[in-house]
């Protein structure tokens, strides 16, 4: 479907200033899809086009084939008609970097793309950001300068609280929101999985589309430690003494399990999961966003 | 266990070395910010214990491999027990000392001993493995023989120096290979044997198994010594004295002594002998004829019959010849009469001839047994040559002094061990004889003191007379002057009287003494007048008489018996053999006990099983490292 050069995450790291970040992702992105994705299902028309197979035939103009005798694609005028909640995961455990970049700066990179691409879808953004409470919290809304303010949000937040409640953080939110939209969650979900649940689950009950990125580090579900290891968690600051090769299988295949459980349980609750290693490039998360968006729009 | 290089066993120190490095080890953490704990934790409940069995379970093997390899180099040595000789025994290097002499022959149940302990020698070497590496030594030679290649041998040697073979043994396995050593004694633990041996000469690492071929109640007759005397002469009555003696726990009766002469029986006797004691068994006899007599005295039988010959041998001569030269006719006068009452008539087993001494340089002196000098001044230089000549070959000398005696002349000539100084005159005390070395062959016969009376002796002047080392003084005066010397010059002798055969400066020549002293001194100068030393060296088989003949002439007959030695069946005592061969010594009792009741004392090297517990150590290690 798409065919474009891959901008990888440690190049868009070496870049310093936020938006250029994210036109270079979602510039790239675009530009190696085929059809435009700019034009959506408003109701206001706005020109015909000859049809090509393959074409929705939901769009076919029948009174121009009566005239003509030929098929017409109907096209219409783009307009702003979803609201994107983008919440993002600004605890300490996002801060983990084994390779070149971390979860959280995925994560602020992402949102930043993700934003720019909905600038030129023109639907509103808002951005959330959360630890065990909600920290950031800019509403959706349309215009390049709404976007600039966001960008620049993404640019100043750090990882700073020592704890996480994912489910308290999303009670917060969904309480909120009071219209629906589509809420793109960005964590790596190292709490509760229960809660967790409970918590995305509250934006499906009052009619919101959820879509969960995880963002992970290879690291995380791969363990390459060796050697005799201290581990201290960044949130709590507790330490383990363990033998990294003696456990590393044990670990791998209990993150295997958890991850599988946590992607079954999102699905039957109707909620997109995507996981994201900190090494792949952003265009899965863009191209996962334009799906649910479509979606959406039937 | 034992160690023959425990020198590595300090090497255990370096079981340090893992605990040490264990420890340091187990605090060199590296430290790693996650950002979850969450799975780890829910992981290292288990594997956190794991590890530190794992841990603990390579210093373990760690500790031991160390341990283990000290072992392997310090090579330890299991004492393990084998019974009999059915059971093969491995890696060992043994001798084997086999006692082949003459005792050996003892008969046990008409078989001899030696043959006994051939068979039990050689179902004792099939007992080795290929593994061993074993040696016999016998003798007469104590060389080493390959016990592989031994076989049972006829060689029965007159005496066994069990010293010898010992040590030969003992510097054999000394420079052995295998582990274990074992020293195998086979012999009849006669006591003689073992007396030379100092205490503890065996090596502690070396086993001694000691088989005994002996009894206690083992016993034998067998002829300890015959006398006789050695000067003969035709028609003249001489005794034989065979000395027999009884090793036997109790009397034996109806022993038959025989005297042989020529293969022809001459004389038995029969007598009774007393346990543990010699008896004495005399025989008379003359011969009618003059030359040389080969014979032999026999016993009644018993078990070990190699000791119950005597050969001996008889020279018979026509008279002993004497040649007595004076300055003047008075210094030989009671010479001649002294040797033959009847002279110049001779009656006695004595011709002595009477000449001055400016006629020795004529006479032939080959045809006399012994020369007596008596008061000769001097002799001119051919003489005195032809004279020591004489002395040197074997013949014998008589001196007696004088007044006309050049001292000068004799210390030169004759006296080399002696310096003859002046005259003394005693006549106010005369001097006495004392001090008679009556061991001397010489005045062997005055031991009896009723039958000699030398008190009767008066000396009034004897020459002062300073001995030397190689002379021995036979009697001396009252004032511890020599009075008779012996003075051995090449294979002769020189009997040197510090008197005269004149009453001048004794009454000697006319005292009872006179003749027998005399006759005496004639009798033991004559015995060694063969020529008897120049005959060349060669080894004699077996015991016999052994006929010498030159030029179709018998010159000389030799009787060569066994030493008597291994006739004594004394045996030694326990107590002395652990002193000597150590304690170590096993002992078995050959005649009695079944040589599969004999247990051995064996090492086994531990080396290879240690080699292999290593391998399996290692083997472990690899696979707990890869769990």
């Amino acid at each position: 479907m798409y065919n474009f050069k891959k901008i990888s995450p440690k190049f868009l790291y070496q870049i310093s200033n936020m938006e250029l970040r994210a036109r270079l992702v979602v510039d790239g992105f675009l530009t190696g899809l085929h059809r435009s994705p700019y034009y959506g299902f408003n109701v206001d028309f706005a020109e015909h086009r000859e049809y090509t197979p393959g074409d929705d035939i939901k769009y076919l103009d029948w009174k121009i084939y009566g005239k003509r005798d030929k098929f017409y694609l109907k096209r219409f005028e783009e307009e702003t008609n979803m609201r994107v909640w983008l919440v993002l995961d600004k605890s300490k455990s996002m801060s983990y970097r084994h390779s070149d970049i971390s979860k959280f700066d995925y994560g602020r990179f992402l949102c930043a793309s993700l934003s720019y691409l909905m600038l030129k879808q023109k639907d509103a953004v808002g951005l959330v950001c959360f630890s065990d409470v909600l920290e950031e919290y800019i509403p959706p809304r349309c215009g390049l300068s709404h976007i600039r303010h966001i960008l620049s949000t993404l640019e100043r937040v750090t990882p700073s609280s020592n704890t996480t409640n994912v489910y308290k953080s999303l009670n917060l939110l969904s309480e909120k929101i009071k219209k629906r939209g589509l809420i793109i969650v960005l964590s790596d979900f190292l709490d509760e999985e229960e809660k967790v649940i409970q918590g995305l689950s509250h934006f499906r009950y009052k009619k919101n589309e959820v879509v969960v990125f995880q963002i992970l580090d290879k690291a995380e579900t791969e363990l390459p430690y060796f050697t005799s290891t201290t581990f201290v968690d960044m949130e709590t600051k507790s330490m383990l003494s363990v033998d990294g090769n003696l456990i590393k299988t044990t670990y791998q295949n209990r993150v295997k399990n958890y991850l599988e459980k946590f992607k079954t349980k999102l699905y039957q609750n109707y909620i997109d999961y995507n996981l994201l290693f900190t090494s792949r490039p952003f265009d899965e998360a863009l191209l996962s966003y334009l799906i649910k968006r479509k979606k959406c729009g039937r | 266990m034992i160690f023959l290089n425990p020198f590595y066993l300090s090497f255990l120190v370096l079981v340090s070395v893992p605990i040490i490095l264990h420890l340091f080890y187990k605090r060199k953490y590296q430290k790693v910010d996650f950002s979850s704990l969450k799975f780890l934790e829910m992981t290292t409940t288990k594997k956190r214990y794991f590890s530190k069995l794992k841990n603990f379970l390579l210093l373990i093997l760690r500790c031991l491999l160390i341990i283990l390899l000290s072992l392997l180099l310090s090579r330890p040595m299991l004492k393990s027990k084998v019974s009999g000789t059915k059971y093969k025994v491995a890696e060992t290097s043994y001798v084997i000392v086999l006692d082949n002499s003459r005792s050996m022959n003892y008969q046990e149940k008409n078989t001899p001993r030696k043959y006994l302990a051939e068979k039990q020698l050689i179902s004792l070497i099939n007992s080795f493995d290929s593994t061993c590496e074993g040696v016999v030594i016998f003798a007469p030679e104590y060389k080493i023989i390959d016990a592989k290649n031994y076989s049972p041998t006829n060689i029965i040697s007159p005496s066994f120096d069990m010293e010898a073979a010992l040590l030969t043994a003992i510097d054999h396995l000394k420079k052995a290979h295998q582990p274990t050593k074992d020293l195998y004694i086979f012999t009849d633990a006669q006591k003689d044997g073992f007396k030379k041996i100092g205490k503890k000469i065996i090596p502690a690492d070396i086993n001694v198994y000691f088989f005994d071929f002996g009894k206690k109640s083992d016993k034998n007759i067998f002829i300890s010594e015959v006398k006789t005397d050695e000067t003969l002469t035709r028609g003249e009555t001489f005794k034989i004295k065979v000395e027999i003696s009884n090793y036997n726990l109790k009397e034996k009766n109806n022993v038959f002594v025989g005297l042989y002469i020529e293969n022809q029986q001459i004389e038995t006797k029969m007598i009774t002998l007393t346990p543990h004691q010699k008896s004495e068994v005399h025989f008379d006899y003359k011969f009618a004829e003059v030359g040389h007599y080969a014979g032999h005295i026999t016993l009644s039988p018993d078990t070990l019959e190699e000791d119950n010959k005597y050969f001996i041998n008889f020279k018979v001569r026509d008279a002993l010849h004497v040649l007595c030269v004076g300055e003047k006719r008075d210094d030989t006068f009671y010479l001649k009469y002294a040797l033959s009452p009847f002279y110049p008539q001779r009656i006695g087993h004595i011709s002595p001839t009477v000449i001055f001494s400016s006629e020795v340089g004529k006479a032939n002196l080959s045809l006399f047994d012994v020369l007596i000098l008596s008061n000769v001044k001097e002799l001119d230089a051919s003489s005195t040559t032809e004279i020591r000549n004489y002395v040197r070959g074997g013949k014998g000398v008589i001196i007696f002094t004088g007044e006309d005696l050049h001292s000068s002349f004799y210390n030169e000539n004759f006296l080399k061990e002696v310096w003859l100084g002046t005259p003394e005159n005693k006549n106010i005390s005369p001097s006495f004889l004392t001090s008679l070395d009556l061991k001397n062959e010489f005045l062997r016969k005055f031991r009896n003191p009723q039958e000699t009376d030398f008190s009767s002796i008066r000396f009034s002047k004897y020459y002062n007379l300073f001995c030397k080392s190689n002379c021995s003084v036979l009697a001396k005066f009252d004032y511890r002057q020599p009075a008779i010397l012996e003075i051995k010059a090449g294979a002769g002798k020189i009997i040197f009287f510090n008197t005269t055969a004149t009453p001048s400066f004794s009454n000697l020549c006319l005292s009872s003494m006179f003749v027998p002293l005399l006759h005496s001194a004639v009798r033991y100068l004559s015995k060694k007048s063969s020529s008897f030393y120049h005959h060349p060296t060669y080894t004699f088989s077996h015991p016999g008489n052994f006929k010498i003949i030159k030029k179709e002439i018998l010159e000389e007959i030799l009787s060569l018996n066994y030493p008597r030695e291994e006739s004594n069946l004394s045996r030694i005592e326990k107590k002395e053999l652990t002193s000597i061969l150590g304690k170590n010594l096993k002992y078995f009792p050959a005649l009695s006990a079944n040589l599969d009741k004999m247990e051995r004392v064996g090492k086994r090297d531990l080396g290879e099983l240690l080699i292999y517990i290593v391998f399996a150590i290692l083997l472990f290690e690899i696979l707990v490292l890869l769990i």
